[in-house]
């Protein structure tokens, strides 16, 4: 069992909610709120590379909605994180564009170096879980990683195996 | 944020990289790199033993300067990565591009031989 007891003594983090414009600056803050999250969790027996990995996760997703989902007009993330009894879920939701999250193939990095196309393998490569769900009229869009805290993200992200 | 600062070790020009290389700086770093292939500089090295955080577009720069200086027939050479960015580079295979160094040195010397 994990607890991120955020606040110390005072109170148990179970889930937190922070919304900021979607803009580069505000994702260091964001993310840096995060890596504090997993920093306890490591103290507490989390894998040593969680924070690196759900905060690259995180990255990528929020220059994603900069970049696409916000691009030219700005608006607001709803960033959610989320700790339960094995699993850390850091969920995004915006009103942007909606996009093809399942369409976006794996790069080919055995055979290619892309110098672009690589923040939603980063993203399924570093967390457990990726799901994306566009939303319905006047609904948020939403994307939701999991990371379980118990080892390696366990995923099996194409493009990478030396047996594939 | 990201600060940078570059060498010239006799052929070799290193690249000292401090702070977060990502997608709000990245293209701070895209001039110094044009200037550098158009001077055809085609020894270089990153020190990223200051960088902190590196995301797919920072990934992105370094690899665009190692394809540009390859094709010029040099190389690009890495030393000092520790951290999320080491982990970055782990993830995306990107040893099986560049050669990584635990020093500098280790890396300048490499294209003297």
């Amino acid at each position: 069992m994990f607890s991120a007891n955020f606040f110390g003594e005072l109170r148990r983090m179970d889930r937190l909610s922070i919304t900021v414009p979607c803009d580069l600056r505000y994702r260091d803050a964001v993310g840096a709120l995060i890596r504090h999250v997993c920093q306890r969790l490591e103290q507490q027996g989390a894998v040593g590379s969680l924070g690196f990995q759900v905060v690259s996760a995180f990255n990528e997703a929020f220059n994603n909605l900069v970049q696409y989902a916000y691009r030219p007009e700005p608006g607001v993330v709803d960033v959610v994180v989320e700790l339960r009894p094995v699993e850390l879920v850091i969920e995004l939701q915006d009103s942007g564009r909606t996009f093809e999250f399942d369409g976006v193939e794996s790069p080919d990095l055995l055979h290619d170096l892309p110098e672009s196309g690589l923040g939603i393998f980063i993203m399924r490569s570093c967390m457990s879980d990726v799901t994306y769900e566009p939303g319905a009229s006047g609904q948020k869009n939403r994307l939701r990683m999991t990371r379980r805290l118990d080892g390696d993200p366990g995923t099996d992200v194409q493009g990478t195996s030396d047996d594939a | 944020m990201l600060e940078f600062q570059q060498q010239q070790r006799d052929d070799v020009v290193v690249l000292q990289l401090k702070g977060n290389l990502d997608a709000l700086t990245a293209t701070d770093l895209r001039p110094m790199i044009d200037e550098l292939v158009a001077s055809r500089k085609t020894q270089v090295v990153f020190d990223l033993g200051g960088l902190t955080l590196i995301d797919s577009s920072g990934v992105g720069a370094i690899v665009s300067l190692f394809k540009r200086v390859r094709l010029l027939g040099g190389d690009v050479k890495i030393a000092c990565l520790t951290n999320q960015p080491k982990e970055i580079f782990r993830l995306l295979r990107l040893d099986r591009a560049f050669d990584l160094f635990e020093t500098v040195e280790e890396a300048a010397q490499k294209f003297q031989k």
